[in-house]
């Protein structure tokens, strides 16, 4: 059973890639759809079925999906009335104290989750790499890429520097590096959202540092760039700007639940990034090169991500996304 | 020392099965280093700088996989080369359907695949595991729900549905359970026996297990039922059933229960329940006023006695065999309790709370406060690092013992612990070398403080409890015959420490 669709999913025939029991990726051109379990939840790309992915797919070589419906084998899923999931991050109210007490409690939370194989190693300061040459230089690697790129904020040559060390750096199918990167973009877009300041030319920056051929990787920095964000992350963003540390907490352990290593990596950056941003914990709106509309006029408190049948909001996913308040402030 | 690589075209493995391998593969005799990653720009650049790239690695993208193993001698690289490839072919192959063996895609396919079935296994996400639990009873199957989240609403349907058909609902979040004597989930390999057991305790089940085997009895059936089961809203109704059901088995002579502390209400059905049965009961109901066993062991040893006609005192006196306590040096004086096991935090602060007064627990059991913070100790701490709040995003503790090593460090070089309280458990699902991962740590932390640990097992455990024993005690800690005992021991020490 389909339980939710992205809002970037598109129209037409794709290709297996990569199959793991929670995720099944398919692919077409630089675009990618991931069919995946509840457990992962809701994302830009992702079309979220009850049980196992791995199950729901068999060995189905294609996904093909049309106008109200997904195929795959001789299996065909009506979608008409499947909830689409919207996966821009809305401009929200500037960020209060509220913000600032629980982005220090999720950053005293999560170093416990480092290993010396993810980057909140980077956050640990207790965290001693493995005792092998191979960890000893990763941790010496990220540690350099870091502080380059979160230095180099306002350096666009330090910046890519440090980008470039970090991108394809890591184990896995998508290098941990590169979930870092998505992360720190993130974190630019919420910053940019929250103090209206234009961080564009440093997500630009990232992004074109980035660059890869790793078709995974490509479409999910590439995501990133845009400001579209999987539900975990979102809900995350939601509980640190409106909810209790608790809840600060529950949604931050679904973000370090994505995928094997990915979830930590990407929180890492995202964390790192917005700590280097002290104005946007402080809840200061900043000057330099802001643009855009007044962030009172097209503030929006940033919904809780709905995908009850009824409360859902739909659009075929084959349109443009409508009501997307940052295409609307741009104009 | 000569540096071997190969570039495995488009090939793709989740980052913890790389991980793995190359650890395993890099841990074998000959080997000096071993990586898998992908072959992107900066991971070249981290071979280089490990001494681990060849020029082949040039020909690399984004997208193929490096192996590169750095070893003594050309046929020792092959090797392990060739053993890392077998290692991710066979990972895959565990998971992948290419193997052969038919993967039904829902319940009516694995009904079809197995006519004979009468039990399910369910592991599936909490949201789901209810109504697949409940077309699982429909079809008139027994379940083991591993599953845990599923709202207590559907628990009490689940159970009072299966109630009226006589079917037994072991869970949710049951994780323990031996049925005609296969080990299901985490159990241990136990004999077969005259001793039935119903727990509501997942580890406390593995612990009474373990020990009856170790004595020289055995199990007849051992039925979890999930913690909740004993719950005020679910009423014991799970936990009643599987009294009933080992009542009326002939192979069970001497029943035993064991559960966290129980709603009173259900403890009190529990007493009216044992009172109508025939076969002697011992039963642990942890917390609960009374005569009886207070400890998991003194309930195991009890339930030995009763099954074999040996005298309990003629049984090891494992409690009274500990050895005098070691000080810390310095004035340490507080317990440190790193757990994995639920049951086994529960026990430790039941245990104790009379010995040492006040306790703080993330998982709080009787008198015992909570703790402000589960990542920091206060005075006389006992931390069950299953909970939750520790393993969402991670392997369980039983696994993944990186948490609770990093744990045992921070605590160690804490001026105020006195002595550090462990648990290692082995069976199925749990650690395949916990001495490994164990022995470095303990080896550092009991230098400063004494380490003090039970071993849940049996030697016919893949891990083998003999062999997990001699290695942990000879990097230094203190191995206790049973976790009451290792209590015990951990309480003088602290009472000794803070003189």
């Amino acid at each position: 059973m389909l339980l939710s669709i992205g809002d970037r999913v598109r129209e037409g025939t794709y290709c297996v890639h990569s199959r793991f029991d929670r995720a099944v990726n398919f692919v077409r051109g630089g675009r990618l759809v991931s069919v995946v379990s509840a457990e992962i939840g809701a994302g830009p790309a992702n079309l979220v079925v009850a049980g196992s992915a791995r199950d729901f797919c068999g060995a189905a070589p294609r996904l093909i999906i049309r106008r109200g419906s997904v195929t795959l084998s001789d299996r065909r899923h009506v979608i008409r009335r499947t909830p689409v999931y919207r996966s821009d991050l809305a401009r929200d109210e500037v960020p209060g104290r509220r913000f600032a007490r629980n982005f220090k409690s999720l950053e005293k939370w999560v170093p416990q989750f480092s290993n010396p194989w993810n980057f909140l190693l980077l956050l640990d300061p207790h965290a001693a790499p493995g005792p092998d040459l191979l960890s000893r230089q990763f941790a010496r690697r990220i540690r350099a890429g870091a502080k380059d790129m979160l230095d180099g904020l306002n350096n666009p040559r330090r910046l890519a520097r440090g980008s470039r060390l970090l991108a394809g750096c890591g184990f896995g199918l998508t290098p941990g590096g590169d979930d870092f990167l998505a992360g720190a973009m993130m974190a630019l877009h919420l910053a940019g959202n929250l103090t209206n300041t234009d961080y564009s030319r440093a997500i630009a920056t990232i992004h074109a540092a980035a660059r890869t051929r790793h078709r995974l990787s490509a479409h999910f920095l590439g995501l990133a760039r845009d400001g579209f964000v999987a539900e975990p992350m979102k809900n995350l963003i939601g509980a640190l700007l409106h909810g209790s540390a608790r809840e600060v907490r529950s949604c931050g352990r679904r973000v370090l639940a994505l995928g094997e290593t990915s979830g930590a990596d990407l929180t890492a950056g995202f964390v790192l990034m917005l700590k280097s941003l002290p104005a946007t914990l402080r809840g200061r709106r900043q000057n330099s090169g802001s643009r855009g509309v007044n962030p009172r006029g097209a503030s929006m408190l940033l919904p809780p991500c709905r995908l009850d049948r009824q409360e859902a909001e739909f659009w075929p996913p084959w349109g443009e996304p409508t009501g997307n308040l940052k295409t609307k402030a741009r104009k | 020392m000569i540096t071997l690589g190969r570039i495995k075209k488009g090939a793709y493995h989740d980052s913890v099965s790389l991980m793995r391998v190359g650890k395993s593969i890099a841990g074998t005799d000959g080997v000096a280093e071993a990586a898998l990653v992908m072959g992107t720009k900066s991971n070249l650049g981290i071979l280089k700088a490990s001494g681990l790239l060849i020029s082949d690695f040039a020909k690399a993208t984004d997208t193929d996989l490096l192996l590169a193993v750095k070893a003594r001698d050309a046929k020792t690289a092959e090797a392990a080369l060739n053993a890392a490839e077998a290692a991710l072919k066979s990972k895959a192959a565990a998971v992948g359907t290419s193997s052969g063996e038919t993967l039904p895609s829902d319940l009516d396919g694995a009904v079809k695949v197995l006519p004979g079935a009468n039990l399910a296994l369910i592991s599936v996400a909490g949201r789901y595991a209810g109504s697949l639990a409940m077309r699982c009873l429909e079809k008139g199957l027994h379940v083991m729900l591993f599953s845990d989240n599923v709202p207590i609403e559907k628990e009490i349907e689940l159970k009072k549905f299966a109630a009226k058909k006589g079917l037994l609902v072991m869970g949710p979040d049951c994780g323990t359970a031996i049925i005609n004597g296969i080990p299901l989930a985490f159990a241990n390999v136990v004999r077969r026996g005259p001793i039935g057991i119903v727990a509501a305790a997942g580890t406390g089940l593995q612990e009474v297990s373990t020990i009856i085997s170790n004595e020289g009895s055995g199990i007849s059936q051992a039925i979890g039922t999930g913690g909740r089961d004993v719950k005020k809203e679910v009423g014991g109704i799970m936990f009643l059933a599987g009294l009933k059901a080992l009542a009326a088995d002939p192979q069970t002579k001497v029943i035993l229960l064991v559960s966290k502390p129980p709603h009173p209400s259900v403890l009190n059905r529990v007493r009216r329940e044992v009172r109508r049965i025939r076969k002697p009961v011992v039963s642990l109901l942890l917390g609960a006023e009374g005569d009886g066993p207070k400890t998991l062991e003194e309930a195991a040893l009890q339930a030995v006695a009763l099954a074999t006609g040996r005298k309990i005192e003629d049984l090891q006196d494992r409690v009274g065999s500990q050895s005098r306590p070691r000080r810390a040096r310095g004035r340490r004086k507080y317990v440190r309790g790193l757990f994995s096991g639920g049951t086994f935090c529960a026990e430790a602060q039941i245990i104790l709370e009379d010995t040492l007064g006040q306790l703080y627990s993330n998982a709080p059991t009787g008198r015992t406060k909570r703790l402000k913070d589960s990542l920091k100790s206060q005075k006389h701490s006992f931390v069950d690092l299953g909970e939750d709040e520790f393993t969402v995003g991670r392997p369980h503790p039983m696994i993944d013992f990186s948490l609770r090593n990093k744990r045992i460090l921070a605590e160690a070089a804490d001026p105020e612990t006195a002595v550090i309280l462990l648990d290692v458990v082995l069976g199925y699902g749990s650690n395949m070398d916990p001495a490994a991962e164990l022995a470095p740590v303990i080896r550092t932390a009991s230098r400063k403080v004494p380490v003090v640990c039970s071993v849940t097992g049996t030697d016919g455990d893949p891990q083998n409890r003999s062999r997990v024993v001699k290695a942990l005690k000879a990097a230094g800690a203190i191995v206790m015959p049973s976790n009451a005992a290792a209590c015990a021991y951990a309480g003088n020490a602290a009472k000794a420490g803070g003189k």
